[in-house]
């Protein structure tokens, strides 16, 4: 192979040995093997009903439903259970109704949200206008989310 | 009337006299294993846009009794606009490696075995799908098993693309060869740590971008920019020097930008600070290649003997300037503005991103494979007069469409982003105050339905036509 060949080949090379390094530095920070089972079980019903197709999660997926990253924090436990299991309307249809999870499933479902609330995401959702004048600013970072009652 | 600024716009950037008309470049019978790839993108295209458009009107009218469930309906979406530009970016690799690399390929047989398979895994695919079968990851809904047939299917890729690099008197040196061969080992390797499941949802997040982010932008990226650079070649019989060294410049430009570009997906999932630096600067270098990329289609085009030419190819070069248009515009210029930190804390999760989405995915790439599709088709494909009219306007259509749709998602995702996160309305009430804007973008890929359909239209039916073709390139267990 001749010279300039070689040297795509080895730009190729570094930057996915850079790219490896600053992955492997955040693999560090986030350490996956440490979710707990409840976690893990409450993934797989979230990927087992495709739940990502109409919400977001940490800003990916669709658009028809709310992002669900902070959705443990915001909302009543007992009511966020109701919702789950007993389908709801879903607006803005007025006939159609919200997917129901198995009742045997909500537990799962719900240490997944609770852990995803507990994630470090940077101040993301930002803190919007309501938020800041009807609360005093808040300097933790913790759970907000914006569309709140 | 759409065909007739066209052919002004054209007949502008093309007018040159007294150059000899490019010969039709030399067929090797290997090639013909592109044009089954290039039917089927064309096939697929049709049935995604199909789907689509059921879900973006199901999304704007309350209750529409569609057949299939949104979620069921996105899922397939979603697959299939990874998957079938994928389909397509195979074929015209083999297509053009083998015009490139100036001999046959290694081997025919598996590269049509290739072809059953990958559009098996589509098919089951679509099937599984349908009985809500799902992956649950977004893009990569398929179910583990089909995941694994496509590395299989993907790993025949890069093989029968290496050993045919590796024959005898190949000019090794070439940029266009080792960018299929580069983009082709790449897919593989992105793809390979998708196949298992992550119990982590930032690592997840992580791991599925190698796909989203590193396919699309990195080894799609490298395909369609020689893909681009081979037509040119081919279809206008431009200086092999001037084309190549753009190309070298292009090639090391896009490896060294995006990489590390794929940081402008990992700001807000939970990961250190450091990726927003690096997503802001990578990001703003994958500007560099796109921008030199227009610019010498460009130059390519004004040099180009348009005058010349026969029909087909002028359609093909139509296609190759609306892709070119939408990586500048849609790909680079829209996917910079969400990469910058600031502005992606309110753009992230909003319909801003699926705008770019379409212009980038669709736009810049898919019209580029299917700019090449068309090419390789009509080599052999006799279109009659309405047929030719039919694509044209077709074509008139998808950009009509595509500008509409785009247009709109933007608005609607400015006023969400606005509403939603920087006022902090209720989600569910911003999204009805935008319903008109989702209208309109259903309204946009209305016309970009019937418009594809019609170029759709224009393929297959003169391959209905000559379809002995495509059924002896289909014997795989012929050598
Ligand atoms: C067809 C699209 C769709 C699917 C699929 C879907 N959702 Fe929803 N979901 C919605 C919509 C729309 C709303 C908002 C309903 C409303 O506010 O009236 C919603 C609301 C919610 C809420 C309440 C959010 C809040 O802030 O109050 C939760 C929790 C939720 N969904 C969880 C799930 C889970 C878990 C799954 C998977 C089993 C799922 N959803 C699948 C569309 C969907
Ligand atoms: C042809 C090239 C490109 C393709 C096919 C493409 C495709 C995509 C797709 C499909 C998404 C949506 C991902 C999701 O749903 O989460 C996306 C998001 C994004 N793209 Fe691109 N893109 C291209 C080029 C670019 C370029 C050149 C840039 C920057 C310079 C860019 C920046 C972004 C950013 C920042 C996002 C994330 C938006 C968000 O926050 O959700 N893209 N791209
Ligand atoms: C008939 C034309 C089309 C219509 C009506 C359409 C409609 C839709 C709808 C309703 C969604 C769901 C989420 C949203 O509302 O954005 C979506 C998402 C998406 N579509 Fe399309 N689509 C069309 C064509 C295409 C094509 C041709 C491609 C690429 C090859 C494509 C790629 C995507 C991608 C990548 C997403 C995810 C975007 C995101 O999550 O941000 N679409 N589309
Ligand atoms: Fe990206």
């Amino acid at each position: 192979m001749p010279r300039k060949a070689w040297g795509l080949t080895v730009l190729l090379l570094i930057t996915l040995l850079v790219f490896a390094g600053l992955l492997a530095l955040s693999w560090l920070r986030i350490r996956p093997a440490t979710v707990p089972g409840e976690v893990v079980a409450g993934k797989r019903v979230w990927q087992k009903y495709g739940c990502v197709e109409c919400h977001t999660i940490l800003g990916n997926g669709g658009y028809v439903g709310p992002d669900l990253t902070h959705v443990a924090g915001s909302r009543q436990e007992k009511d966020l259970r109701r919702f789950l299991t007993t389908p709801a309307r879903m607006r803005p249809h007025a006939r159609r109704r919200h997917p129901p999870v198995k009742p045997t499933e909500v537990e799962a479902l719900m240490a997944y949200f609770y852990f995803l609330d507990r994630l470090q995401v940077k101040g993301w959702p930002p803190r919007t206008v309501l938020e800041t004048e009807i609360s005093a600013p808040d300097p933790d970072q913790g759970t907000r989310e914006g569309d709140q009652e | 009337m759409l065909r007739y600024l066209f052919a002004k716009l054209f007949s502008r950037l093309f007018h040159r006299q007294g150059e000899p008309t490019p010969g039709r470049p030399r067929e090797y019978p290997s090639q013909g294993v592109a044009y089954p790839y290039a039917l089927a993108a064309f096939l697929f295209f049709g049935i995604q846009s199909l789907v689509a458009t059921a879900g973006a009107l199901d999304q704007v009218i309350p209750d529409l009794p569609v057949p299939v469930p949104f979620e069921v309906g996105r899922s397939i979406h979603l697959n299939l606009a990874i998957f079938w530009p994928l389909l397509g970016a195979m074929g015209l690799a083999y297509y053009f490696f083998v015009a490139e690399a100036g001999t046959d390929l290694a081997s025919r047989r598996l590269a049509r075995g290739q072809f059953l398979i990958f559009t098996l895994i589509l098919l089951l695919d679509l099937g599984a799908l349908s009985l809500k079968l799902t992956e649950g990851r977004e893009y990569l809904e398929a179910i583990p098993p089909l995941d694994w047939a496509l590395v299989l299917a993907s790993v025949i890729f890069a093989y029968n693309l290496g050993r045919t690099y590796l024959k005898h008197g190949v000019p090794r040196g070439r940029p266009t060869l080792l960018a299929f061969l580069l983009g082709a080992i790449t897919l593989v390797a992105f793809f390979v740590p998708n196949l298992f499941f992550y119990p982590h949802p930032a690592a997840d997040e992580i791991v599925k971008f190698w796909v989203v982010h590193l396919w699309e932008e990195g080894s799609l990226e490298l395909v369609a920019t020689a893909v681009l650079a081979a037509v040119l070649l081919a279809v206008l019989g431009e200086g092999r020097a001037a084309i190549e060294g753009a190309l070298w410049l292009e090639l090391f430009l896009v490896v060294a930008s995006s990489i590390l570009s794929t940081a402008h997906h990992y700001y807000w999932i939970g990961l250190p600070s450091y990726w927003m630096w690096i997503g802001g600067v990578f990001s703003g270098l994958q500007l560099v290649p796109i921008l030199l990329l227009t610019f010498s289609a460009a130059k390519g085009f004004r040099r180009g003997r348009w005058r010349r030419l026969d029909p087909a190819s002028k359609l093909s070069l139509a296609m190759v300037a609306s892709s070119v248009f939408y990586h500048l515009t849609g790909a680079g210029l829209l996917g910079f503005t969400l990469a910058i930190p600031r502005l992606n804390l309110y753009a992230h999760g909003t319909y801003l991103t699926s705008a770019h989405a379409h212009l980038a995915l669709f736009g810049a790439f898919g019209l580029m494979i299917l700019a090449g599709s068309f090419y390789v088709l009509t080599r052999h494909l006799e279109l009659s007069r309405a047929e030719g009219r039919r694509a044209w306007l077709g074509l008139a259509l998808v950009n009509l469409g595509l500008v509409v749709m785009g247009g709109a998602l933007a608005l609607a995702g400015f006023l969400q982003a606005y509403l939603w996160r920087v006022v902090g309305g209720d989600f569910m009430e911003v999204q009805g105050l935008i319903r008109p804007y989702l209208g309109l973008r259903a309204a946009g890929g209305a016309f970009f339905a019937v418009g594809d359909l019609l170029l759709v239209w224009a393929i297959l039916a003169p391959a209905w036509r000559q379809r002995h073709l495509f059924l002896r390139e289909l014997a795989f267990w012929r050598a």
